[in-house]
Order: structure tokens, then sequence, then C-alpha cells
């Protein structure tokens, strides 16, 4: 039985090491370990490659968060409405003169306008220039008294 | 409408002819006739309502009354 087992064992033993000694291999490049044998140094070394690429693709991954700066595109977008509100604000800017130029045009004609008023009482003053005129023997003829109403004029000389 | 002479002379002439009946004007600087552009005597100017004037000289008093009659 002994021998049996022994025969047995033994190739059963040199598998299961071997199996083993692969699992472990395995284990250990999965885990990052360091190739104990040549069967695990294959595996081992198309691990780092796996990894590799997980890593790059991690990286690739992170380099576009890092690059999210998407912070950047928001920070394009953000500056636009700071443009758009600098143009705004400039735009108000703008305006604003415009409208206190309309109002300080408006107050000088205001102040314009009441000199014309002084022309008036010029006109009336013009009317009460009446015509008078000396008569002959004394006294005294307005002219405007007769305005308006049918009159004969004769022109004479004493000589 | 007296003028070209003194205005003693105008009243001795209104006294002599009895015309003192209505206004005798000095006009003894000829502005008043200057003004209708009277440069002879005697003339006549008709001044209507409206202040349209005619002017003539040398008028009869039948003339006269005639264009009176016409005009007003």
């Amino acid at each position: 039985m002994a021998r049996e087992s022994r025969r047995t064992i033994t190739p059963v033993g040199s598998l299961r090491h071997r199996m083993a000694l692969v699992v472990f291999a395995l284990v250990l490049a999965a885990c990052g370990g360091t190739s104990t044998g040549s069967d695990v140094a294959a595996p081992a070394e198309s691990d780092p490659t796996t990894t590799a690429t997980p890593t790059t693709a991690a990286e690739t991954t992170v380099a576009p968060t890092t690059e999210t700066p998407t912070t950047e595109s928001s920070l394009d977008d953000t500056p636009t409405p700071t443009d758009s509100g600098n143009s705004t604000s400039a735009s108000t800017d703008t305006e604003a003169p415009t409208t206190t130029a309309a109002v300080a045009t408006t107050a000088a004609p205001a102040t314009t306008a009441a000199p014309t008023t002084t022309a008036a009482p010029t006109t009336t003053t013009a009317a009460p220039a009446g015509d008078l005129v000396n008569l002959v023997g004394g006294g005294q003829l307005d002219l405007n008294s007769v305005q308006g109403t049918d009159t004969v004029l004769w022109f004479w000389a004493p000589w | 409408m007296a003028a070209q002479d003194s205005e003693s002379a105008m009243l001795a002439f209104v006294q002599d002819l009895g015309v003192g009946v209505f206004p005798n004007i000095n006009d003894e600087r000829g502005a008043i006739w200057a003004r209708y552009g009277i440069g002879y005597q005697p003339a006549f100017v008709l001044v209507r309502s409206d202040g349209t004037t005619e002017t003539y000289a040398g008028l009869s008093e039948s003339e006269l009354q005639g264009h009176i009659d016409r005009l007003f």
C-alpha cells in the first residue's frame, strides 16, 4: 500500500507540486511579485504588460479627467458670459452717455425758448408810436385816428 | 396839408379862403408830402378805408367831387 501510495503519490505529488507552483506563480504574477520559475516568468512578463495597459488606460482616463479641465471648457463657457457681461456693461455705458446727452440737448432749447417771449414786448412798444402832427392855428392831430376811414388829403401852399 | 411856407402865411391863407372847417396840417418840413410822393400843388390823395390810395393833381371842384362820389 505504501509502495502504491508512494508510486501514486510521487507522480501525483509532482503534478500537484507543479500545479501548486503554477498557481503560486500565477498568484504572484497577479500580485505583481517576481517570477520564481521560467514558466512563471512568462506570464509574469505578460502580466505587467496587461497591467501596464490598464495602467495606461487608467492614465488615459485620468488624463482626460485632468485635462477635464473640462473646467477649461467650462472656463471657455465662463469667459463667454463674462465677455457678454462686459459687452453688456459696455453697451450700457455707451447708452448711458447718449441719454444724458439727449437730456442736455433738451434742456438747452428750453432755456433758449424763454428769450422768444421777450420779443413780444418789442412789437407792443412799436405800436404806440403815434403820428402826431401840428395843425395850422394850433393844436395837434393823431394821424392814426383817421386810420381805417375814407379820407381826402389836400396838399396846398399859401402862395 | 400846408407846406412850403411859414405858419403865419398858412394861417392867413386858411382864414382868407375860409377853409378852416376841416383840420389843416402844418407840414412845414414836408414830411407828409414826401411820404405820399407829392412834389407839386395843389394835389389830392384819396385814402380809402382799406388803406389804398389814388393821387390827383390840379382838380377842379366838380372833378374832385366826382372822384369822391366814385371812390367813397
